[in-house]
């Protein structure tokens, strides 16, 4: 059996979708609710799911680096119950971009975390970094390029896709170097030809008169 | 000979990500997730032997999505497919590029969980990736505005500024 996570606190704005629900409050509180558990849900914070429908367990109480950590991986856990579109939003994608605009830098960091913590996340760490060039946020901007670029060298080659990918939307000549890196050590001869064409892309834009 | 085309993700097939576990010449599981059917169809796209519609193919699905992302499909001979007996009917696609959708739109019809498996046999031993850069997407796009073969109104928003259509 799957469980279903909600990641939800009480005040717009309001992002739902099938499976993850995502709602900061201004005061950023957040509320976790979930349909069931399943026996990959390993993170100390068990007690936070079976809350929403059911009230067995009072909510606890989850402060800072702590708190957020434990959004993120609610996040990655319901992941697993979605099927992502080449270009296309998901309860997932929104999540993500939307706990980055709210809550800045140190979810940036946290994502990068849960993102090396298990095979088992590589399809959600991939759906992550996608999105993670996209989002159009000055202040994370650099934790964002840096999380992307150390992706590079990740273990899984749909990560290390995806990190390309990322590099490719937010095209920063900085990434250049990480960029013929990767392409230098990459075994994956289709992905190391698409890394060379970001790299050929962002080169072009480099040398554009400006 | 004319080859099926379907969407897929670049990543889910690549051949040296198999892992020790996998039998020889089997597709990992995941590749499935880019076969979703609906009805027991499976929606492809027929593209010419010389591969010349399939630049128009690829922007008339793009015109559908949110985003500028790089266009990832899978393409094997038609006569692969035929082999696994499989009913291939000509349907009216989904895209925003209506006259492809007459032309080129199949379905692969009444798939069973075994035929669907069979068939991805197929487009891992037979098939072959191709990827279409955000840049070059975008080129194909505005082509495609610029020939009246899609309509800027059709796109959804966020795609239509990334395209920088204003």
């Amino acid at each position: 059996m799957s469980s279903v996570d909600t990641v939800r606190p009480v005040a717009e704005p309001t992002f739902e979708g099938s499976a993850t629900t995502v709602q900061p409050t201004p005061r950023r509180e957040w509320v976790f609710e979930s349909t069931g558990s399943s026996a990959r849900d390993e993170e100390p914070f068990a007690g936070a799911r079976g809350m929403g429908g059911s009230t067995e367990k009072p909510p606890p109480n989850l402060d800072g680096p702590i708190r957020l950590r434990a959004i993120v991986r609610a996040l990655f856990r319901a992941a697993h119950d979605e099927t992502f579109h080449d270009g296309m939003e998901s309860a997932f994608s929104r999540g993500v971009c939307l706990l980055v605009e709210t809550e800045g830098t140190a979810a940036v960091e946290v994502i990068g975390e849960l993102m090396t913590e298990s095979p088992r996340h590589s399809e959600a760490a991939s759906e992550a970094l996608r999105w993670l060039g996209w989002v159009e946020d000055r202040p994370t901007y650099a934790a964002r390029l840096w999380l992307i670029e150390k992706s590079l060298q990740h273990p899984s080659p749909r990560v290390r896709d995806a990190a390309g990918i990322g590099i490719s939307a937010m095209a920063d000549p900085h990434a250049i170097p990480p960029l013929k890196a990767a392409i230098a050590r990459e075994t994956v001869a289709e992905l190391r030809d698409d890394l060379k064409q970001v790299l050929s892309e962002i080169e072009g834009l480099d040398s554009c008169p400006t | 000979m004319p080859y099926l085309m379907r969407s897929s993700r670049r990543s889910r097939w690549y051949p040296e990500a198999v892992q020790p576990w996998l039998p020889p010449n089997e597709p990992p599981a995941d590749c499935l997730s880019d076969l979703e059917t609906e009805h027991n169809e499976l929606s492809v796209w027929l593209i010419d032997d010389d591969r010349a519609n399939l630049e128009r193919v690829v922007a008339a699905l793009a015109s559908k999505r949110q985003s500028l992302v790089p266009f990832d499909c899978r393409l094997v001979p038609i006569g692969r497919v035929r082999q696994l007996r499989l009913q291939l009917s000509q349907t009216p696609g989904d895209s925003h590029d209506h006259e492809a959708n007459q032309l080129w739109h199949r379905d692969l019809q009444f798939l069973s969980a075994g035929r669907l498996t069979s068939l991805s046999r197929c487009l891992w031993r037979r098939g072959e990736s191709r990827r279409f850069s955000p840049a070059q997407v975008r080129k194909l796009l505005i082509a495609g505005i610029q020939q009246g073969r899609l309509n800027r109104d059709d796109l959804r928003p966020e795609l239509a500024f990334k395209l920088n259509l204003d």
